[in-house]
């Protein structure tokens, strides 16, 4: 009832074209020429005996969307801190576009924060709010008032511009950060679980509303979320913490399809894992042993360790079929089970299958069709399958 | 079922007010007295305050009490602000628990006790006792008050809003005028009208802590009580009464309004 009424704008074809063109080519992180805006090196915080941050080197490059993924107390709040310079470094040092940071309180940075509660001032109208920063800079009332009208226009609050904080909606009260925060066009914008009190709902819509707005304003966006979702939808690299550490850097697909270790293909989405040991390696091709399935597991060879070695293989919940009949004799990655459980969610149903040694496979299918013939039930014997490109080989 | 209060409810109402009031309408009635003796009604009269116009010693006691009041609470008011944030925001620096203690500790120790120790102080020191010593007085004895109540609103105010003025551009001070004040400041303005009514009423410490010259309000009359109860003095308190009810019904009916302004524009 408080959430603004059509909340998306209706944008321009050209803007959507060119947002997808700037998407799908931006690669700075491969180019060997490019300088990145922020480089990380060797950044360490201890708290006490606990180590937050541990040793982490990390570049953002310019215009880049770049998402810090984790669960809570994995350091990336604290990593992001220590940019906007409200926490110390033990070692190593921050530089922003070639400038060490060290000894820059936060108000003399050009970076700008969004915080996750908003911390929105409570005794100033969101005109005031908005133009807090830019009084600040000591920028004369005529150019504040146009900056400000701006935002406002910026993020759709013309109307509200009178109010206080605490006669906003969430969403609304999001955007008032969100305006405060970009309105002295700051090199960098540093966004604390930005989405985290949104319902879903409005947290998608605000997803991609941030993704145009990174576009629109060219200005490079640090997030900090746990979300899995918020990060692959709207970072163009994603780093994935764990224990003040980043456990791997890349593309949303890249960490998704291929993670580097059991920790991040668990932590992004569902995955399967088969705890095996490599019997043979045929290239392209490498034979699994694995109790549960008569034939064993063929998969691609790449990065798998020499016979005899263990391993895991990976293969997440939608790239595996079921199905209530056999598939043809001499047919790789099978598996056979009984139906254990059934989670229906309307557009996906998930199937926990029990294997006979009593392992859970959890298998993901889209509902593609309204009607089925002959529907799997619970007790179902049912096969499930997946090709040999589907799983990854894990070490570790 | 019935929404009333019970006969229980309103008797219990009644003594209770009557308890606390009926003794300052006692007071308030008798200033209005014409006759001269305390105890018998002589009529309704109102010379009794023209009477208090032509009585310099106690319009002089007034005017001091009235300048110690707002200096000391003003005084304690920026003292005790201080001293909450450093309890608030001083993170665990060495005898934090004992600086706690001993800001709060004028709270519940006895008010001679106070005022004793404040003249052996001002005795030793050399300070000639009279107005500027009721001054320190008030303000050491006041700023506990004004600690506890800043106190209790900065432990609820959002630190992140100081951390977001800082990344607006602001500097620790800056931040700390510009957002921290504004938003903890009814409660200092609170803090500070009870540090200036108890000033206003003090009487134990005052008289411990003052000479020649700097008799207050409270010191003369309790003076004249001893000499007997005029209607003057009945008088006198009256004002006193009115002057604290005036301000407190000031304070809430603007409390009122902000809230009631506050959710208008909510509504609109």
């Amino acid at each position: 009832m408080s959430r603004p009424p059509a909340a998306k704008p209706p944008r321009t074809q050209p803007v959507r074209r060119n947002i997808g063109a700037v998407r799908s080519s931006f690669a700075p992180w491969n180019d060997p020429d490019a300088t990145p805006l922020v480089r990380f090196e060797g950044v360490t915080k201890r708290f006490g005996d606990h180590v937050a941050v541990d040793d982490i080197s990390l570049d953002i490059y310019p215009g880049e969307f770049f998402a810090l993924l984790g669960p809570s107390g994995c350091g990336k709040t604290t990593l992001m801190r220590m940019l906007a310079g409200f926490e110390s470094l033990d070692a190593g040092r921050i530089t922003l576009a070639g400038v060490d940071l060290a000894g820059a309180p936060p108000h003399q940075r050009p970076v700008n924060m969004m915080f996750q509660s908003y911390a929105l001032f409570p005794h100033l109208t969101v005109e005031q709010n908005i133009a807090f920063g830019l009084k600040q800079e000591g920028m004369g009332k005529k150019d504040i008032a146009a900056r400000v009208a701006e935002m406002l226009a910026l993020v759709k609050l013309e109307a509200f511009a009178r109010r206080k904080p605490d006669q906003l909606s969430g969403g609304q009260k999001q955007r008032v950060a969100l305006a405060r925060a970009i309105a002295r066009k700051p090199r960098m914008l540093l966004l604390d679980e930005p989405l985290g009190a949104l319902d879903k709902k409005l947290r998608e819509e605000t997803q991609f509303e941030l993704m145009d707005l990174q576009v629109e304003l060219g200005v490079t966006f640090l997030i900090v979320t746990h979300d899995q979702e918020e990060a692959m939808v709207m970072a163009d690299r994603i780093a994935v913490m764990r224990d003040g550490r980043i456990v791997q850097i890349g593309r949303p697909e890249e960490v998704y399809e291929a993670p580097s270790s059991r920790y991040v293909a668990e932590f992004l989405g569902d995955v399967n894992l088969f705890e095996t040991r490599v019997e043979a390696i045929d290239h392209p091709m490498a034979h699994l042993d694995l109790a549960e399935a008569s034939t064993g597991f063929y998969v691609l060879d790449d990065d798998c360790p020499a016979p005899g070695s263990t391993v895991w293989l990976a293969v997440r919940p939608e790239k595996m079929r079921i199905s209530l009949d056999a598939p043809p004799a001499g047919e790789k990655n099978v598996l056979a089970g009984e139906i254990w459980d059934i989670g229906y969610t309307g557009d996906w149903t998930n199937y926990i299958v029990e294997l006979p040694g009593g392992r859970l496979v959890r298998v993901a299918q889209a509902n593609a069709r309204r009607f089925v013939d002959r529907p799997i039930g619970w007790d179902d014997k049912v096969w499930v399958s997946f090709d040999p490109d589907a799983g990854v080989v894990l070490t570790s | 079922m019935n929404r009333g209060p019970s006969w229980f409810n309103l008797v219990s109402l009644t003594l209770g007010f009557a308890f606390l009031y009926l003794p300052i309408v006692l007071l308030v009635v008798w200033s209005f007295n014409a006759s001269r003796l305390v105890t018998v009604w002589g009529g309704f009269s109102t010379k009794w305050y023209a009477a208090l116009l032509q009585d310099q010693q106690l319009l002089d006691a007034a005017w001091v009490t009235l300048r110690i009041g707002l200096m000391s609470a003003t005084a304690a008011t920026v003292l005790g602000t201080l001293a909450a944030i450093a309890l608030v925001r001083g993170g665990r620096f060495r005898g934090r628990t004992l600086f706690s203690g001993m800001v709060y500790a004028p709270l519940v120790m006895p008010e001679v006790i106070m005022g004793l120790s404040l003249l052996l102080l001002f005795v030793a020191m050399g300070f000639a006792r009279g107005f500027w010593t009721v001054m320190l007085a008030h303000t050491t004895f006041t700023l506990s008050y004004v600690a506890v109540v800043v106190h209790s609103r900065l432990i609820t105010f959002d630190r992140l809003l100081e951390e977001a003025a800082q990344d607006l551009g602001c500097t620790p001070t800056q931040s700390f005028l510009q957002v921290t004040l504004p938003n903890i400041f009814p409660a200092v303005l609170a803090g500070w009208t009870l540090a200036f009514t108890l000033s206003l009423d003090d009487l134990v410490i005052a008289s411990f802590a003052s000479g020649p010259g700097a008799t207050t309000l409270p010191m003369r009359i309790y003076s004249q009580v001893r000499l007997g109860v005029t209607p003057e003095i009945n008088a006198v308190c009256t004002i006193l009464i009115a002057v604290v009810a005036v301000g407190i019904i000031c304070w809430s009916l603007a409390m009122k309004w902000r809230v009631a302004g506050a959710a208008r524009l909510a509504a609109a």
